[in-house]
């Protein structure tokens, strides 16, 4: 087996188990979740470009979320001019209107949980979403967090603090308004 | 350990990411303090919600991953470095088709394409401004609706919001970028608020709105200069509103829209 087909392998044995955790963190991250495929074809190249710079100590998980990250920051700051329509209500307004909509007996207020928790994980400021998504959507280890992200394991534990904190706010007015509605 | 030292301990003790002292004290605690417990079982109900939400897909899209690992295998197969008259070959076809896309595109998408909120807003500050109000009220005449040409129909015009603080003042058939649209003016709590209802299929001609409904959040809003502007889908159209009206108004005004 020639060095090149070796490192093409290895790589591969890295990547395959976290394919489909990767492509859910792109798919929620992306501000254009249609450019989740194009974003992780360069995040996965740029890695193995870089391949030889990883350490085998260290996360590869990690690692490669680190890239995945950069390229999905920067491809949401390009289309940010243009990204004009994010939910932009802070979940407490989004509580908030749960309540205010409780008497609505008929329904009209139909869209499920699960949207209403996809605005709120818009609305939330990049860091803290994105450490949520590593951490509840990938499973990363905190300190797998501060390594791809390059902060410290203080500010981790700060950004996914606050960002559950609005998100259980949804789910406490969503459910407050499910008990008013007959 | 007191109650106050215990929030800003609760989401690693949660996720198990204390260490064995930090974790024994905090469990110790929880032990003793009913309020505190209450606290972290209620937190912990809302993580495993937010988790299930969050879930990966099952199995990740096989298409796409062949192509992606096929992308990785091919610089494997032909390694660029072995070959430095590629790389040359490879930069001078990059630099002239950045060169050339350049020069085919002297303006972003973004800033071409046509923008129903751009639109709206015009015709909200025309309104304002005493050019153009208001033609009549309650159902549409048949001159109007014949006057839309099948492209908005009576429908439109009964998609309204409704409740305390709101009253509809007249409405009348608008244009936006040759689009027809139901216009309404609706004031809430004496503000006005441009209502419109425009069709489905009409929202080819404003694809940033239609890409941004087809992201599935419940209702998009956007924020430009001093307005609001807030859009839903209902039925087989999308119905938007734009004022100086606070943004959760607006949103729970298109949100109660029947």
């Amino acid at each position: 087996m020639s060095r090149d087909t070796h490192r093409h392998s290895r790589f591969l044995d890295y990547l395959r188990p976290l394919q489909a955790e990767l492509e859910g963190y792109a798919r929620k991250m992306l501000w254009e979740p249609q450019q989740t495929a194009d974003v992780l074809q360069n995040a996965v190249l740029r890695a193995f470009a870089a391949f030889d710079r990883y350490r085998e100590d260290a996360s590869f998980r990690g690692w490669i979320y680190r890239i995945l990250t950069n390229e999905i920051h920067t491809l949401n700051r390009k289309h940010s001019r243009r990204a004009k329509f994010e939910f932009q209500l802070a979940p407490e307004e989004l509580a908030e209107l749960s309540q205010s909509l409780a008497d609505d007996a008929d329904g009209a207020w139909e869209q499920s949980v699960d949207d209403r928790l996809a605005a709120a994980l818009q609305s939330l400021p990049d860091n803290e979403r994105t450490v949520l998504l590593m951490r509840g959507l990938s499973g990363l280890a905190y300190h797998e967090i501060a390594v791809a992200l390059d902060i410290p394991l203080g500010s981790v534990m700060g950004y996914l603090s606050r960002a559950r904190q609005k998100m259980r706010a949804v789910l406490a007015g969503t459910e407050l308004n499910r008990r008013k509605v007959p | 350990m007191t109650c106050d030292d215990l929030p800003p301990l609760m989401e690693a003790w949660l996720d198990s990411e204390l260490d064995t002292r930090g974790a024994a004290d905090v469990a110790s605690h929880l032990e003793q303090c009913a309020r505190c417990d209450a606290v972290f079982a209620a937190a912990r109900r809302g993580n495993e919600h937010i988790s299930r939400f969050l879930r990966p897909p099952a199995e990740p899209a096989d298409t796409m991953w062949q192509a992606i690992e096929k992308a990785v295998s091919e610089p494997a197969r032909r390694p660029l470095t072995r070959h430095p008259i590629t790389w040359a070959a490879a930069l001078l076809a990059v630099l002239a088709a950045v060169v050339l896309t350049w020069r085919a595109t002297p303006h972003p998408q973004e800033e071409t394409s046509p923008s129903l909120v751009a639109a709206l807003q015009r015709d909200h500050e025309e309104f304002l401004a005493g050019e153009f109000g208001p033609a009549f009220t309650g159902p549409p005449p048949a001159h109007v609706l014949a006057a839309a040409h099948g492209r908005v129909d009576a429908a439109a015009f009964a998609a309204l919001p409704a409740g305390e603080g709101i009253t509809i003042e007249g409405a009348r058939l608008c244009h936006l970028d040759g689009v027809p649209v139901a216009w309404t003016l609706v004031r809430h709590h004496g503000s006005p608020v441009s209502w419109i209802a425009v069709r489905r299929g009409e929202l080819a001609n404003f694809p940033a709105l239609r890409d941004a409904l087809a992201t599935g959040v419940p209702v998009v809003i956007e924020k430009s200069g001093p307005w609001h502007f807030a859009a839903r889908s209902l039925g087989e159209y999308v119905i938007c509103a734009l004022g100086q009206t606070d943004a959760a108004a607006l949103v729970a005004l298109v949100a109660l829209a029947r």
